[in-house]
């Protein structure tokens, strides 16, 4: 079975929220309650993204802040020196809201880690719709 | 073995770099400029290019070289090849990664910028070429090291 790669880069692991929902980590029919995210997003990290690339189950997820055409070019070039093309590599192009961005700068303080996880909690479920509907496709 | 040397634009000094590799340039005088100028992709590459990883040739020992460009942002590169590597099991002995952006002087990177960034290739591209000649002997020296590594 060929690997999906989720990829984004706007500085927050949406790539990582992504490949959880197609892996069955997080829930398919309901929004993630805030222990569930956050459990899935401390596996990766919620930084700005080194372009590491992390396992979740079924599929990988990746995520920098900018560069997102040059790290895309960067998987596929290095995957086809070794002849390896059973993959498919989505981009995925949600920014990062102030809110989320808010989240997490907050949530570096540990007097305000609580605060800071409410509001990346609030920022991801606003798109967690949409995000759903594209892990979820069939075509990829 | 893959041997993919990286540099900011990947069409200057990881070019010149792979080039010298595989015997394309002198290893025992710096080269001319119509020399460097005749290395397939010298000066040659664009913004879009970067990432890509390009094969130029295959050495005496069977290593194809490669030579990308990753933006003065090698951890992304190195972040990436490693880990795609463990997850798609490739054994870290089938490729090496050979930074030379430290291996770059002024001239090579006004010249380059001239060249590609601003497309005054006409004042950009002889600066470059003569900023590479001046930094050959420390690319060389570090492909040297390299080619030394791959035979132990």
């Amino acid at each position: 079975m060929s690997k999906i790669i989720f990829y984004n880069d706007t500085g927050f692991p949406y790539s990582v929220i992504a490949a959880a929902i197609r892996s069955g980590l997080l829930p398919k029919d309901r929004l993630p309650e805030k222990h569930e995210l956050l459990g899935v997003l401390k596996r990766c990290g919620i930084g700005k993204g080194d372009a590491t690339v992390f396992n979740l189950g079924n599929c990988l997820a990746m995520w920098s802040r900018g560069d997102g055409d040059m790290t895309g070019k960067i998987v596929k070039s290095f995957l086809g020196l070794f002849r390896i093309n059973d993959y498919r590599l989505v981009k995925l192009e949600y920014r990062k809201t102030f809110l989320l961005g808010a989240g997490v700068l907050l949530s570096k303080f540990p007097g305000l880690r609580v605060l800071g996880h409410q509001l990346i909690h609030r920022a991801v479920n606003s798109v967690y719709r949409k995000l759903l509907e594209t892990a979820s496709e069939k075509s990829i | 073995m893959k041997i993919i040397y990286h540099c900011y634009g990947g069409t200057h000094s990881s070019v010149t770099a792979a080039a010298a590799h595989l015997g394309l340039l002198p290893d025992d005088r710096p080269p001319q400029t119509e020399e460097l100028l005749a290395v397939p992709f010298f000066d040659t590459k664009e913004k879009n290019d970067h990432g890509d990883i390009t094969i130029m040739g295959i050495d005496q020992y069977g290593n194809e070289i490669c030579f990308v460009g990753q933006r003065g942002k090698p951890h992304l590169l190195e972040n990436i090849v490693n880990s795609l590597a463990e997850h798609f099991a490739i054994p870290g002995d089938q490729f090496k990664l050979v930074n030379v952006m430290y291996k770059v002087n002024l001239s090579m990177k006004v010249g380059g910028t001239f060249s590609r960034r601003f497309r005054w290739i006409n004042s950009g591209r002889p600066l470059v070429a003569w900023g590479t000649a001046k930094a050959y002997g420390q690319i060389l020296k570090l492909v040297n090291f390299v080619k030394a590594r791959e035979l132990r």
